[in-house]
């Protein structure tokens, strides 16, 4: 008896440490573009993309699949350093056996913040990528290269950071498993930056070569040893960067980094050097001043890189069997979610309802409809509009009758409502309450009402009101006026 | 090192694996080592004045010793106070030296200015050593132990040392009596599981009420006294309610680490808090807040000058000067001089208007067993302890003057519109320190019939593990802690 009462010690503190590292994974906030690496069917990668942001949303692996047939996973992170750079490739080599290693060369240039922080990068920017990788020794090892010693149990523990999340948690937190990413790390921005300074929308001339840190040095070094090792080409990448973020000191930088690629056989590949050739253009393919790529830019470079990739590394590769299947899968659900995202843009910027229903069609909506007063819109032909999009009753028969509408794009449903007196209806789906109301003018009256868990979405004019619900997190998208009785051009009053 | 810290984490389970392995007779050495290592984690040139008390003291044990065997009376008893004198003197001139010679250098230098004179002694650069005000008096309680013939002086000088340095109670108490933690030095204590399991559930509870309650109502506690008047009303009285908890879990953890600690290893530390704010009188609170200072004052200070068997003039004298003299023990300043005055005054009236309060009872036929006239007698005297705390807390006069001029402004909708949210915690901490301290109090007043770490031991396995996992991981998500916020001290490390 008595030995088994020791036993219990070792058993409970394990079940402690167990529950413990469960515990630190829910509070430690989830980066699924990252994590979702792990995902990633073992060893069937062609490619690994590391860096900063500049990597991150630089380079699109859906476009290289695209093209290319070549399978990539971005592991790009914000203001990367080096040293991190080279634990996430180890980290990499670990589940995957690429054949090149393309790394971004702009945290190569940091000099004056990592003399300012004593060698090492900001708290967020550890953050960002060292709470993401999973606990190895490979972790610790990172944590001690990019930290002070006094700081390491704070990146070991996590929930010392984390713990008073307990505030804010959600659903997501809690999920464990990442599905398999469908954009495989990359993160698209869908904006233009535009500057009146013209001068700016150029690029530095390399003069001469600036010293690098040591640091980074040092790491790049090793990155080019563990690839060696591994039997994997490095290419250096410098996506196209304008004078806004790009300075003399950067290009001088430069030139000493490709001295330092040229000693150690890596290739190079510097957009800055032929932007022009390749159709690029400051003015229309940046997303910001910091010389991030807009989604234009974007499709330009990873289409170059991917070119020159296949050309110079994969000519005549074939891809495995399964992998290709789950590739093109991938490939076609990132197709629909760009298509998606492409109408959601256009649909909030459509102006009548045709249009905005045309656009609506695409994407996962519940359309709720309650007519005020009038919506047969009686001496014009609105109704084509409508049965368009399946709304089939004749309302334009029906002067001042109410009229209620649901349908649901994702599953087909439709239900109309056409009454001479007030009409009431109530259903639940999923997370929300939803009841509606519509009081057409026939009958005294004159009421929209579109309340959703208790809250009241309607706008309550005169035609039709609309709510547009999102099926994917059951939120309110949507909700705008049309006069269906008298305004013939049917434009969205918001 | 702090007890709610991952060195301590590291540092107590190794000291108490080589203890166990270390053979009986040498793990005084042991500890030893162990505690000055403790001792000097926080700055290793304190440690030579540790040891320079420990040996005074010890040297006045053995000389006592020594005297008692002369045969000459009268010259045994100058020999022996002459001892005793020299080591108080001493040792409380250090304690004088680092952390009083600053204030008296100052009020000198106010009442000079004032009569329009110059004071020309600057005020020392000194940081007060930790925990020199608990180490000094356990030791000064060891010489006075071996003059009144209670313990045999202690003729290993590393035991002795020991006793001085021992690590769980070194820098907050409790302060132990030579004549309980000596001997128990020299005893061999087996390994016991359900003992370890006891010291091990104390030191969770004081972790819990530190790194819970303690550091989460800090954060509004500091930041109402240290910018008081910026705050009036309710908003004062609950940042003063608030900081009665903090001080009593901070410490009282402190002491439940202690006693935890120590009993892991065999020892029994004595009881330092006994659910003080239930207290029905001042003078209980006193038997129930730091009962182990209480008690070095009761037997060393108030006893020798006549305790209560005296007139009733003296022996409000006496009372006076033993509070005056515990608030200057808490802190050099004058706050703490007069927080330590009004304690006194409290109970000299109190037991001047003995006799009135009985005649009005007695006149109002009030039972005095009934629970309202008990709750009535605890409310009153939590009233009044925690208005003697704002004295203790405010950082000067001027924000004591603040506070008592603008604690009764009447303002109850901070308690509606929100504000009190904006204090150092959200909405979320403050309502989480409301149940915590209901909590505590829960926990206090069960633990009055039955004794919790009893119950659990009784309860099936699932129920024990899921108690002590449902502790730890409590501790863990809703402890005020992390990095971008320095884990605030305990309170009572530089007392």
């Amino acid at each position: 008896m008595k030995e088994y009462k020791f036993l219990k010690i070792p058993a409970f503190l394990i079940a402690v440490t167990c529950l413990f590292v469960l515990v630190s994974n829910v509070f430690n906030p989830k980066r699924p573009r990252i994590t979702a690496f792990y995902e990633e069917p073992k060893n069937s990668l062609d490619v690994i993309l590391l860096g900063s942001s500049y990597m991150a949303n630089g380079i699109n692996p859906n476009v290289l699949w695209e093209h290319n047939k070549i399978t990539s996973y971005n592991l790009g992170v914000g203001s990367q350093p080096i040293w991190i750079s080279y634990f996430f490739l180890k980290e990499a080599l670990k589940y995957q056996t690429p054949k090149v290693v393309v790394l971004e060369a702009y945290y190569l240039h940091d000099l004056k913040n990592y003399k300012k922080y004593d060698n090492y990068a900001l708290e967020a920017t550890n953050r960002r990528s060292l709470d993401q990788l999973n606990f190895s020794l490979n972790k610790i090892q990172a944590i001690q290269a990019s930290v002070p010693t006094e700081e390491f149990w704070d990146y070991f523990f996590t929930i010392n950071k984390y713990h008073d999340r307990w505030k804010n948690l959600l659903q997501k937190d809690f999920q464990i498993n990442n599905e398999l990413s469908v954009y495989k790390g990359f993160s698209k921005v869908n904006r233009t930056f535009v500057d009146t300074r013209i001068e700016k929308y150029g690029v530095k001339i390399e003069n001469k070569p600036k010293a690098l840190h040591p640091k980074s040095v040092d790491y790049f070094k090793k990155i080019v040893a563990l690839c060696r090792e591994h039997n994997i080409q490095l290419v250096l990448l410098k996506t196209p960067m304008s004078q806004f973020v790009y300075s003399q000191d950067h290009a001088d930088t430069m030139m000493a980094i490709k001295e330092l690629a040229n000693e150690n056989d890596v290739d190079v590949l510097d957009f800055n050097s032929f932007y022009r050739n390749i159709g690029f253009d400051f003015k229309k393919h940046m997303s910001d001043q910091g010389g991030h790529l807009n989604g234009e830019g974007t499709k330009i470079v990873s289409k170059i890189l991917g070119d020159s990739l296949e050309m110079n590394y994969f000519q005549n590769k074939r891809t495995k069997i399964g992998v290709t299947e789950i590739w093109n899968d991938t490939f076609s659900k990132y197709k629909k979610l760009e298509n998606a995202k492409w109408a959601v843009a256009r649909i909030k910027k459509s102006k009548t309802l045709p249009e905005y229903l045309n656009y609506a069609k695409s994407l996962d909506l519940l359309v709720l409809i309650s007519v005020l007063d009038d919506g047969s819109g009686q001496y014009r032909n609105y109704h084509k509009t409508f049965s368009e999009i399946g709304l089939t009753s004749e309302l334009n028969k029906k002067f001042r009758w109410s009229y209620l509408a649901i349908k649901n794009n994702k599953t087909g449903y439709v239900k109309e409502i056409v009454d001479s007196v007030a009409i009431n209806h109530t259903f639940h789906m999923g997370k929300l309450d939803i009841s509606m109301l519509s009081i057409g003018g026939n009958k005294a009256g004159n009421r929209s009402s579109i309340k959703i868990n208790g809250k009241e979405y309607s706008k309550n004019k005169r035609g039709h009101n609309f709510v547009i619900v999102n099926l994917k997190d059951e939120t309110v998208f949507d909700a705008f006026n049309v006069d269906t009785h008298g305004d013939n051009k049917l434009i969205i009053k918001r | 090192m702090l007890f709610n810290s991952i060195a301590y984490l590291i540092y107590f389970p190794v000291v108490v694996a080589v203890y166990f392995i270390t053979p009986a007779k040498y793990r005084y050495i042991w500890l030893l080592i162990s505690s000055y290592y403790f001792y000097m984690s926080w700055s290793p040139k304190y440690a030579v004045l540790m040891l320079f008390s420990t040996l005074v003291t010890y040297l006045s044990g053995v000389l006592i010793q020594r005297s008692n065997l002369k045969e000459n009376l009268k010259n045994k008893e100058f020999e022996k106070k002459l001892w005793v004198a020299l080591s108080f003197t001493i040792n409380l001139g250090i304690l004088f030296f680092f952390k009083y010679f600053n204030f008296i250098n100052e009020s000198f230098t106010s009442v000079f200015n004032y009569f329009g004179m110059n004071w020309w002694i600057p005020n020392f650069d000194v940081l007060l050593p930790v925990g020199i005000s608990f180490y000094t008096f356990q030791a000064l309680s060891y010489t006075m132990d071996v003059y009144r013939e209670d313990i045999k002086a202690e003729h290993n000088f590393a035991k002795y040392a020991l006793f001085v340095s021992f690590f769980p109670q070194l820098v907050a108490g409790p302060i132990e009596k030579s004549t309980h933690l000596l001997p128990q030095l020299s005893k061999h204590y087996k390994f016991n599981y359900e003992r370890m399991k006891e010291g091990l559930i104390l030191i969770g509870w004081g972790l819990f009420k530190k790194i819970v309650i303690a550091d989460r109502l800090a954060a509004f506690v500091n930041t109402v006294y240290n910018n008081p008047n910026q705050f009036e009303g309710f908003t004062l009285v609950v940042a003063t309610v608030f900081f009665s908890f903090q001080i009593y879990c901070d410490f009282s953890s402190y002491s439940d680490i202690a006693i935890g600690s120590a009993k892991v290893m065999g020892f029994d530390l004595m009881e330092n808090f006994k659910r003080p704010y239930f207290s029905k009188s001042i003078a209980e609170f006193w038997r129930r807040w730091h009962i182990s200072l209480g008690g070095w004052f009761r037997d060393y200070l108030y006893f020798p000058l006549g305790g209560n068997r005296v007139k009733k003039i003296i022996w409000y004298r006496n009372i006076m000067i033993v509070f005056l003299l515990s608030g200057l023990w808490h802190g050099a300043s004058w706050n703490f001089v007069i927080w330590g005055a009004l304690h006194g005054v409290f109970q000299v009236l109190s037991f001047e208007f003995a006799t009135f309060n009985k005649g009005i009872t007695k006149f109002l036929k009030i039972r005095k067993n009934s629970f309202s006239y008990k709750l009535y007698n605890v409310v009153i005297t939590f009233v009044l302890v925690d208005f003697a705390w704002i004295f203790f807390r405010a950082n000067n006069f001027a924000d004591t003057k603040y506070i008592l001029t603008h604690l009764f402004k009447f303002n109850p909708w901070v308690f509606f519109d929100g504000s009190l949210y904006n204090i150092g915690l959200d909405e979320y901490d403050f309502k989480l320190a409301i149940i915590s301290i209901l909590f505590l109090l829960f926990i206090d007043l069960v633990q009055r019939k039955y004794k919790l770490s009893d119950w659990i031991k009784e309860q099936h396995i699932f129920v024990r593990w899921g108690t002590y996992g449902f502790v730890i991981f409590f501790m863990i998500i809703f402890g005020y802690y992390g990095s971008g916020y320095d884990a605030t001290e305990f309170i009572y490390f530089q007392f």
